[in-house]
């Protein structure tokens, strides 16, 4: 696969290989180039000493021979007595070769001609003069040169000449581009070394970065390894902050993502929070600790409290009842706990009614959860229990008729041959209980249709006037048995009901006949009729036996019968002034009563009022 | 405006009777809240003898439903006339009540 690899690809590559091997290239050329500027340095140090070793002996050569010259014309001069040139030429001597001393000597010492004339101790120049000099003398320094010449004049004596020349004087000018070529191959050489330990610092943070670049290639590395030291350099701290932002960016997006989810999941828990509330019964999670997790707010209503004080408090708090609190507790720390139900009634004023607790232990894989489902059951415990007074007291309103009609039929059948009238008589009482039998079967199934829900009104056109009328008529023989006054005050124009016709005769039958069945002979029956505000009001006054204020609602209760001696005389059933009142509730009315014991009641059926569609 | 109640079993049947307009809707909203926290929200509106309802009174009825239905329960309305059922419906608030015929299928709705 290699050989199929790109031109531009291959030429990355040997870069690339270039690059790892930065350092050891790098060490090669500055070796070479080190090496070369060494030797440079080292050639112009040696072509220095070389040309100086022949400046050296030039300056000497030059020198000697100035010297030689000197010292003849010094004899001739000396010879001539011609001291003045003489003087003269020593010191243009000394100017024209740069000699640093140059002087002539008799042997007594006397200076007689020298390039500082105040050096001069002899003016004029003996006739003659003794003594003898040495012979020719030349003596080498590092730096100078000295010579000495014996002179000698003839007829008057012998003399030295004696001079010195620095042997370098020429030579430092003559070396300066040689110093400064050498001097400038030294910079270079040191440049090149600053350049180099400047570059190998740079390099190393680059190397790094590149190292790193490389390792990011791999899988798994773990970028917030790949921080480099701040101390390589400016490219390193550089590095170092697009990792940093790299990171931020990361983190930013994991943090936005992390709000994603937490989003998602408080949606999603409002979503299930709104279909906790949604159920119509209370619910209470509670957790290990005994704690309210969430209550919906059917809960906050059935624990008679907010849903803020509900919320993370102790479930004791909320709940008294140790029976639940027991389950609560064993469905919390037993995963085997069953389903416990508890039923609790609430006294007091506020909230009575009964409670249903389930609760459910909820399996999972850590915690442990208890789940309180409370429902209201009040309603369906007085149903329950109506429904068993009712056949309670039904069951005792049928054997009461029903052991009558058995022992008069016996006694009619003992007396039957033997005594026709007291045979009639007996079939007259079971004819009469047969026939309360029948008006109590009848009640009883309005209740239970009452209760059942099927007690249904079919509504129609109900004139008044004529249903009153056909009540009155009705009562009318019941009335005049018992010598009661049997009166109707109604107004001369009645209006007409959207209502049941049977069950309104029903209700207003069950007021009158109870009116009449409770009012003593000689009494006083009167119905009255008014209408006011969108409303129908039929009062039917007795001046009967009266209810004490005590029982003036629950005559409207089934089968309740007054404690008052003279109604427990009356057969009734207990029945006709409750589904009277149910009847005119079906109506969207009801029947009230005020009464004075002795005295007499007023039972008052109140009905709205709505048009008839004809 | 008239609030009767009366007890069927443990259910409370709340009749106003007369117009539920102005000043007396909060009288009444506040009534009726105060029922349905006393019997655990078993209440029933008996809605025969409302003549009126005007924008308050519609709103305290929004009101009462709200609160209810945040306890997982509807607003039993019964026996309401055509004017307040089409005004329920028109301004979209017929989910939050239940409605009934008359009062005793109201009631039974809570067996």
């Amino acid at each position: 696969m290699q050989n199929d690899r790109p031109v531009l690809g291959k030429l990355f590559a040997v870069r690339k290989d270039m690059l790892r091997g930065d350092s050891l290239f790098a060490v090669i050329i500055f070796a070479v180039v080190a090496l070369f500027l060494f030797n440079l340095v080292a050639s112009v140090w040696r072509n220095i000493e070389f040309q100086k070793d022949v400046e050296q002996k030039a300056s000497v050569r030059r020198t000697k021979a100035v010297g030689n010259v000197l010292a003849k014309a010094a004899e001739s001069l000396m010879s001539a007595n011609e001291l003045s040139l003489l003087r003269r030429t020593v010191a243009e001597t000394v100017l024209e070769y740069h000699l640093r001393t140059c002087r002539i000597i008799l042997p007594n010492g006397a200076i007689l001609a020298d390039a500082d004339p105040a050096s001069i101790t002899l003016i004029e120049l003996p006739a003659s003069w003794e003594g003898t000099v040495a012979a020719y003398a030349e003596e080498f320094t590092r730096r100078t040169a000295r010579f000495s010449y014996a002179l000698t004049i003839p007829g008057r004596g012998n003399a030295t000449l004696k001079i010195a020349a620095g042997v370098d004087d020429h030579l430092e000018a003559s070396l300066v581009p040689q110093t400064a070529q050498m001097a400038v191959a030294c910079l270079a050489l040191a440049s090149m070394l600053l350049v180099h330990r400047h570059s190998r610092f740079r390099l190393k943070a680059i190397g790094a970065i590149h190292e790193v670049l490389l390792a990011v290639q791999e899988d798994g590395v773990d970028i917030s390894n790949l921080e480099l030291d701040p101390r390589l350099g400016r490219e390193a701290v550089a590095w170092n902050k697009l990792l940093g932002e790299r990171q931020t960016t990361q983190v930013r997006s994991a943090i936005q993502q992390v709000k994603d989810v937490v989003h998602e999941k408080s949606g999603t828990a409002e979503s299930f929070g709104a279909a906790f509330d949604a159920v119509p019964s209370g619910l209470v999670l509670v957790n290990g600790k005994l704690e309210i997790e969430h209550a919906n707010g059917a809960a906050a209503i059935f624990l008679q409290t907010g849903r803020t004080q509900l919320s993370h408090a102790p479930i004791s708090q909320a709940i008294k009842e140790p029976r639940v609190l027991a389950a609560v507790r064993e469905a919390a720390e037993n995963p085997a706990a069953k389903r416990v139900v508890v039923e609790v009634e609430q006294g007091g004023a506020m909230a009575a009614g009964v409670l249903r607790f389930s609760v459910l232990p909820i399996r999972q894989a850590e915690t442990r959860l208890a789940l309180i489902a409370i429902d209201d059951i009040t309603q369906q415990r007085v149903a329950a229990g109506a429904m068993n007074s009712f056949l309670a007291k039904a069951a005792h309103e049928l054997r009461t008729p029903l052991t009558n009609i058995r022992l008069f039929v016996e006694e009619a059948l003992e007396h039957s041959e033997r005594d026709p009238v007291a045979t009639g008589k007996c079939l007259n009482v079971v004819n009469d209980e047969t026939q309360r039998l029948d008006r109590t079967v009848a009640e009883i199934l309005s209740v239970s249709q009452i209760e059942a829900g099927s007690f249904e009104l079919k509504r129609d056109d109900v004139r008044l006037d004529e249903l009153l009328q056909k009540l009155k008529i009705d009562h009318e023989v019941q009335a005049k048995e018992k010598r009661i006054a049997y009166e109707f005050d109604l107004p001369p124009k009645l209006p007409v009901l959207q209502a049941d016709r049977d069950k309104i005769a029903q209700a207003l039958h069950n007021l009158v006949g109870n009116a009449l069945k409770y009012t003593l002979d000689g009494g006083r029956v009167a119905v009255s009729a008014q209408v006011e505000n969108g409303r129908l009001s039929i009062a039917v006054s007795d001046t009967g036996i009266g209810i004490g204020p005590e029982e003036a609602e629950k005559v409207f209760e089934k089968f309740y019968r007054s404690q008052n001696p003279l109604a427990t005389s009356v057969k009734g059933s207990g029945l006709g002034l409750p589904i009277a009142r149910e009847i005119a509730r079906l109506h969207g009315g009801d029947i009230t009563v005020e009464s004075e014991l002795g005295k007499g009641s007023t039972f008052t059926l109140v009905l709205p009022l709505v048009e008839a569609s004809a | 405006m008239e609030i009767q109640t009366q007890y069927r079993g443990a259910v409370l049947v709340v009749r106003p009777a007369g117009p539920l307009a102005g000043a007396d809707a909060d009288t009444f909203k506040t009534a009726v809240q105060g029922f349905v926290r006393e019997n655990l929200g078993r209440v029933v509106l008996d809605a025969s003898a409302l003549s009126y309802v005007d924008s308050k009174g519609l709103e305290s009825l929004a009101d009462i439903a709200e609160e209810m239905a945040l306890s997982g329960k509807g607003l039993k309305l019964c026996a309401a006339n055509d004017t307040l059922r089409q005004v329920i419906e028109l301004t979209g608030l017929a989910p939050q009540f239940e409605h009934f015929e008359d009062t005793h299928t109201a009631v039974r709705s809570f067996l």
